[in-house]
């Protein structure tokens, strides 16, 4: 499905995960379009994180008619790692770096084809992998300056505080050079300063390095403020789409969240 | 240096005399007592060298062992409840094949054996990881521990594997000497002064070289540490091949054990110059000179004086000697593999699937893939280890592979302190001479309840030493447990001294430096260097 003039990261058709009796994901479409950042919002519950979790391989989808597309590959079925490999990389709702570990190590660990990752040739090459160690660690030490922790690059992962980890955990992922960014509410239970921080970060990523970035968030004022494209989750189903704006008016969005009927509203 | 960043991420923080030397007060605690009864048997009942230097095989052998355990347990997580099965198949296929007289390519039997041992290890840890690698750590632990004792179970009572009564193994070392030939030649003090002074020559030109080279790109304490490590790492490698010859030439009554405390001598040397090297902070190597002049004078006088340890005739066994040192390069050739491992980015995967596993698939690394890798290098490593295991016992039977040894194993482990590869040698010391020495103790007559070697008031028990070790074991686990979880020496933290020097490496430098090796690698490997050391 392609319209005019619009090129699609990502496709994800009829996607739906049920578990049990809980429709948790009933047949959501989302369409990530490039050169846009693109908001997933939706009150607790109406499967936002299962529905990340379904396009990036953690959890099989429930049906036959679904369709995930990123650049116009088929990546349904496929297990998550190769998924990552293709250049979609994610974040998690709770933070999850690798805590005894230091935060250079940390964004050492994301980049691929490294050559010392094999058994053999990490082994016996040597000389070779430092030469690409010293590229990626050149690449860390930039990308720690550019998130403003390059501070704290021989701490622990776990010494770090909150904000300091949720950049850590996006710094783990532009290590790996993707494309498309998924972001589990980065801003979740960080102060104000902070979070409007992490998302001028975000608009410079996008803006300079090119690389997209869909979101989820509850923070409003952030995401009406940043994001060009939103797309509402409600009970598994998306129940409009459309610019910040238009969103905001949505008699059927306000609804939703504030728990309302769309009639009397 | 413009843009220095803290090397040492403590260095703001003021600690306590007890957090700070933590791991020395503990290590000393508990390697008093143990000293004492390594030295019991000695001083009070007359045993000779010979016991030393058995009781040292074994401890590295345990080391070696518990290095390979560090690797699943440490770096990937996996509770291997069977290691004693991996051991057991290692020194089996050893034995085998040695008793079927296997020699492929004419490289001999001995080669063939551990090539075989190796071989077999590793593929049958990969058919026992297959179905297991995708259970839950706890599932993992349950299912190896069975492996472990179905294992045994088959052994005890196929014939064709040997039976109850097992295999007779050959021990090389042993056959190509007379048992108790001992050492003489202490006169060859020409042959002891030309290793001597080509042995200072060697190691300071390769410090002073590298010295000039770091100083470049480090501080002055830094680039010092890093020569002197370098200048070590090839001195090893040196002093093994001279024991070599060295051993050779034994067989032709020439040289002499002399010759081979030298050796060690002067690493060891080196090793505590490294350490000392925190101490000094003048910009001479006043430290580093005076050193090796005292050696100098240190091995002049043991030469004119004959032997080092004794005057005059040795008693040192040659081939308890001989076999010592060769568990004693084994240990080094895994704790070696071992520390490669742990800096290259394949450990640093591995490290990463322990701490998260969720998290390092989402950034693209194949969980099975690296657990499988990981196991089958602790495999065949194993092998390789359990082949000096068996020839150490001299013969194999199913009793010898009882699931206590998974579990001393586990306790070296954990009390050296998981994921540190000195720490882990630390504990098989400790644990392995409380073993071996309390077995050689067994005619000591110790009394409980009080521990005393009378029975003072009339009402106490004789207890067998050996058990009340394996007491004290359990007992030190469960504490070590409760209040060190990470060990006598916990797992470095602050690892990024590999990085650290990246930081301020030149990728053209780095290129420079190892031109021809990088190319032979690069082509090996099938890559672009200039595509790899520069950013898209």
């Amino acid at each position: 499905m392609k319209e005019e003039g619009k090129i699609y990261e990502l496709n994800a058709k009829n996607v739906y995960k049920y578990f049990g009796g809980v429709k948790a994901v009933d047949g959501a479409t989302v369409m990530v379009e490039k050169g846009k950042l693109t908001a997933l919002i939706g009150p607790n519950g109406s499967g936002k994180s299962t529905f990340y979790n379904v396009i990036t391989g953690f959890l099989q989808s429930d049906k036959d008619d679904t369709k995930i597309l990123f650049r116009e590959e088929n990546i349904k079925n496929l297990p998550p790692e190769s998924i990552a490999k293709k250049g979609m990389v994610r974040t998690f709702q709770h933070t999850r770096n690798f805590p005894k570990m230091t935060v250079l190590e940390n964004m050492l660990i994301s980049p691929q084809n490294q050559i010392g990752e094999s058994m053999f040739w990490g082994l016996l090459a040597r000389p070779l992998w430092k030469v690409q160690e010293a590229k990626f660690v050149r690449r860390a030490k930039e990308i720690l300056e550019f998130l403003e922790i390059d501070h704290v690059i021989n701490h622990l992962a776990e010494e770090l505080s909150g904000g300091q980890q949720k950049l850590l955990a996006i710094g783990r992922l532009l290590m790996a050079q993707p494309s498309l960014l998924l972001l589990d509410e980065p801003v979740a239970g960080v102060n104000p300063t902070l979070a409007n921080k992490i998302f001028d970060r975000i608009i410079e990523l996008k803006e300079e390095r090119g690389i997209d970035v869909f979101l989820i968030e509850h923070n409003m004022d952030v995401v009406m403020s940043f994001s060009d494209d939103i797309y509402v989750l409600a009970d598994g189903k998306v129940i409009a789409h459309g610019e910040p704006d238009k969103i905001q008016e949505n008699k059927i969005v306000l609804a939703a969240y504030l728990g309302e009927n769309p009639d009397d509203a | 240096m413009d843009e220095k960043i803290l090397l040492d991420r403590d260095m703001n923080v003021e600690l306590r005399f007890v957090d700070k030397y933590r791991s020395l007060i503990l290590a000393i605690s508990f390697s008093v007592p143990v000293l004492w009864i390594f030295l019991y048997p000695v001083l009070f009942m007359g045993s000779g060298t010979r016991y030393f230097l058995d009781t040292f095989a074994f401890v590295f052998l345990f080391a070696a062992m518990a290095l390979t355990l560090n690797l699943e347990v440490g770096y990937l997580g996996l509770p291997n409840f069977g290691k004693v099965a991996f051991v057991m198949i290692g020194a089996y296929s050893y034995a085998m094949s040695n008793v079927a007289g296997l020699n492929i390519f004419g490289i001999g039997e001995i080669l063939t054996g551990l090539i075989v041992a190796m071989l077999v290890t590793g593929f049958s840890g990969v058919i026992l990881s297959l179905p297991t690698l995708k259970l839950r750590e706890d599932y993992f632990a349950i299912v190896t521990i069975v492996a472990g004792e179905i294992l045994r179970l088959v052994a005890n009572n196929e014939e064709r594997l040997g039976g109850f009564s097992g295999f007779p193994v050959t021990n090389f070392v042993f056959e190509e000497f007379s048992p108790d030939m001992t050492m003489s030649g202490t006169n060859l003090f020409f042959l002891d002064f030309i290793v001597l002074i080509f042995f200072t020559i060697l190691g300071v030109s390769l410090y002073v070289y590298n010295k000039n080279k770091f100083n470049n790109n480090f501080d002055v304490i830094k680039a010092r540490k890093m020569a002197i490590q370098k200048s070590m790492n090839i001195q090893v490698w040196v002093g093994l091949l001279l024991i070599y010859f060295n051993y050779k030439l034994v067989y032709q009554e020439f040289a002499s054990i002399s010759f081979d405390v030298f050796i060690i001598v002067q690493l060891i040397l080196w090793y505590t110059l490294k350490f000392l090297i925190n101490f000094s902070s003048d910009k001479n190597d006043y430290l580093v000179y005076g050193s090796v002049i005292l050696y100098i004078i240190f091995g002049i006088i043991s030469l004119s004086t004959g032997d080092i340890l004794n005057p005059g005739d040795t008693n040192i066994n040659n081939t308890n000697w001989y076999f010592m040192l060769l568990t004693g390069g084994v240990m080094y050739v895994v704790y070696y593999v071992m520390e490669l491992i742990y800096h290259s980015p394949f450990g640093r995967a591995l490290r990463a699937i322990r701490e998260d596993d969720t998290s390092a698939l989402s950034i693209g690394k194949s969980l099975f893939g690296l657990r499988l890798r990981g196991l089958i290098l602790s495999n065949v490593l194993t092998g390789f280890v359990a082949a000096f295991y068996a020839m150490i016992l001299s013969n194999i039977s199913p009793q010898a592979f009882l699931p206590l040894l998974t579990f001393q194993l586990y306790i070296m482990v954990i009390v050296g302190g998981t994921g540190n590869n000195k720490g882990v040698i630390f504990g098989s010391v400790l644990i392995q001479i409380l073993i071996q020495g309390t077995r050689r103790l067994s005619d000591v007559k110790i009394y409980y309840p009080f521990f005393t070697n009378e029975d003072i008031f009339g009402f106490g028990r004789l207890v067998n030493p050996f058990n009340l070790a394996l007491i004290i074991v359990g007992v030190t686990l469960i504490i070590f447990l409760i209040y060190a979880p990470e060990g006598i020496f916990p797992e470095k933290r602050d690892n990024n001294e590999e990085y650290q020097d990246l930081l301020y490496l030149l990728d053209d430098e780095a290129i420079n430096s190892n031109k021809l090796s990088l190319k032979i690698l690069s082509k090996l490997v099938n890559v672009d260097i200039k595509k790899i050391s520069m950013e898209e």
